[in-house]
């Protein structure tokens, strides 16, 4: 074969690997807790952080906590990997995984990626500026 | 093929592209107007959005009209205005009778990469002059400067790599038209997707550097992935 | 010994049209003396058709370096299509187009980079000038087109002084010079001319006459498509394109 074309297939498979793992994350679907247990698939749910149920094992590097959605369902989320630094301040997040079943019949959103989603600084930047403007929050 | 001769023939296309674009303003001239009624429009409608601030189901404020969603409109106004312009170097060379010369004088692989040389040149200009009056009339923030960049330049680059792709096979199709949606939507909404995924980071409280590298490199990824792709299947596309 | 004496002597001749040694070739005018270090063009059994409609078939040619080629055929029969084949711009329905320097195939750029073409629809940028089309195109030969060269170029087409013209500018006698010196930048050992002194006036066909005496001279080999009676008599060979 061709040693250009032989390059160029070699550089279109790792391009390729790349752009499919950014858009990956993209391409789970955003749900609340009630779909994600009836699909059983990889899935986005996104909502409140129960700060007085969160725990993080330094052992296990698990990070567990529940998670309410905005119909007010929980679901407990068990976080694989470094704890988000953010994660203590922040409002609310979007957990990537799994529901599973555990063996007492509960189910665990098992989740190895996570966005915790801290209201915008440039929100906040803007909207302060309103609030002075107009006097309210 | 000599390294030296596919090069000097890359870069002479650009100088001519260039030259007579500067003599024309075909390109340019569509582009320019395009984006500029747009950027209008949008002053026009910002004076009612900009205040606006809505609470979502969990009780936090957001504004109506955040930056990601700024980036958006900038990002379907570079859209149009690459297909509006861009698409101009390759129909012209093909309804004009030019594009016999090419092929008798350069490799396919030459004329991809000149006429590539040039979308990219001409829709980093575009860029250049409308990015910060859009920021200036919608008061678009910068957001992370690491993740701003990438995507301004990265997605400047998989445009004009996915314009300069649907522009080569149109000028050589007769249903331009179709084959223009067929093949230029599905690139575009990857691009649109990154980009916007991207968008988001830029402008979240906490950036990571595992998400800077996947969602900006994401986007040059994605560019290097079209322009590789076309270059190995350009031929096909270009000789009869 | 004698081969190495020979090589020796050709490095010092290779930018002359000076033509020290000859060899025998058989081709389809029979033996012909032709210089050494040359052009051999095949043609077998080509055939082309657009959608269901032939153009030509069985067309066959064996030219050697030095000849000049008139391709004939009335109009439709496919001369400027016959010519595309040859340049390497269309790909034939049958049949095959070899083009071999000593005996050795020429392919891919290296062929690309010895063949040289003029034709009605072979179109020019009207947005720039003549001398800058020149330019363009002498770059993409790998040449260094200085003000020189381009100046010596359009004199040689009978366009001197006009090189700063705009060629949206230029008449259709005028397009068809500078079209002549494109085609003959990087001095071209395959020369294709499709209807080459069309438009042209009595001085500009007497150029086109001189054009194709040098590159006979030089050893090249030149293509004519033709339906004018004074181009039909530059060819050493006739080559009749119809359907058969």
């Amino acid at each position: 074969m061709n040693k250009a074309v032989l390059i160029g297939l070699l550089i279109v498979s790792g391009a390729m690997g790349f752009t499919l793992w950014a858009f990956s994350s993209s391409m789970t679907p955003y749900v609340d807790i009630h779909q994600a247990e009836q699909m059983g698939t990889r899935v986005q749910v996104r909502g409140k952080i129960l700060h007085n149920t969160a725990h993080w094992s330094f052992t296990k590097h698990t990070l567990n906590f529940m998670l309410e959605d905005s119909h007010k369902d929980e679901i407990e989320v068990v976080y694989h990997g470094p704890k988000p630094e953010s994660f203590d301040t922040a409002p609310e997040t979007a957990a990537t995984g799994i529901v599973q079943k555990q063996p007492d019949g509960t189910l665990v959103l098992e989740s190895s990626s996570m966005v915790v989603k801290c209201p915008s600084k440039y929100d906040d930047e803007t909207k302060s500026a309103l609030r002075g403007a107009y006097g309210k929050a | 093929m000599s390294g030296s001769l596919w090069y000097q023939q890359a870069v002479a296309l650009w100088r001519k592209d260039l030259r007579a674009e500067l003599r024309t303003r075909v390109a340019l001239g569509s582009m320019g107007v395009f984006a500029l009624a747009s950027l209008m429009l949008i002053a026009l409608s910002m004076l009612s959005l900009k205040d606006e601030v809505f609470v979502d189901a969990l009780g936090h404020s957001h504004l109506a009209w955040d930056n990601p969603a700024k980036m958006a409109l900038l990002w379907v106004l570079f859209c149009f205005a690459a297909f509006a312009g861009l698409s101009h170097s390759f129909v012209h060379e093909e309804s004009t009778g030019t594009a016999q010369n090419l092929r008798l004088f350069m490799s396919a692989h030459a004329v991809y990469a000149g006429k590539l040389f040039f979308n990219f040149t001409v829709l980093g200009a575009i860029m250049l002059v409308i990015t910060p009056i859009y920021m200036l009339l919608t008061g678009m923030q910068v957001g992370g400067i690491m993740v701003f960049v990438p995507i301004m330049v990265w997605g400047g680059m998989s445009l004009a790599a996915v314009a300069t792709t649907v522009a080569a096979l149109a000028s050589r199709a007769h249903t331009s038209g179709a084959l223009f949606g067929a093949i230029g939507l599905p690139m575009l909404i990857v691009l649109l997707v990154l980009i916007m995924q991207a968008a988001k980071l830029c402008y979240s409280a906490h950036i990571d550097t595992i998400s800077i590298v996947k969602d900006t490199g994401g986007l040059l990824s994605y560019g290097i992935l079209i322009i590789t792709l076309s270059a190995l299947s350009f031929h096909f596309v270009w000789e009869d | 010994m004698k081969i190495s004496l020979i090589i020796k002597q050709k490095q010092v001749n290779n930018h002359s049209h000076f033509i020290p040694w000859q060899q025998v070739v058989r081709t389809q005018t029979g033996l012909r003396l032709c210089p050494l270090n040359t052009l051999r063009l095949q043609i077998s059994n080509l055939g082309h058709r657009y959608g269901g409609r032939k153009l030509f078939q069985g067309v066959n040619l064996d030219a050697a370096a030095g000849t000049v080629v008139a391709v004939l055929g009335t109009n439709g029969t496919g001369k400027s299509t016959f010519l595309k084949i040859v340049a390497g711009l269309l790909t034939p329905w049958q049949g095959t187009v070899s083009l071999s320097l000593d005996g050795a195939a020429l392919t891919g750029e290296k062929r690309r980079h010895i063949i040289g073409m003029t034709a009605p629809d072979m179109a020019l940028y009207q947005e720039l000038s003549g001398a800058e089309n020149l330019e363009f195109f002498a770059s993409l030969r790998g040449l260094n087109p200085d003000t020189a060269m381009l100046r010596s170029s359009l004199e040689k087409v009978g366009l001197k002084g006009r090189g700063r013209d705009l060629v949206s500018d230029y008449s259709s006698g005028m397009r068809q010079r500078l079209r002549l010196a494109v085609a003959q930048l990087g001095s071209p050992r395959l020369l294709l001319l499709d209807e080459p002194s069309s438009n042209l006036d009595a001085a500009g066909i007497e150029i086109v006459e001189s054009v194709l005496n040098q590159h006979r001279e030089a050893g090249h080999i030149v293509l004519i498509a033709t339906n004018a009676p004074h181009e039909m008599e530059w060819g050493d060979v006739h080559l009749q394109v119809a359907q058969l």
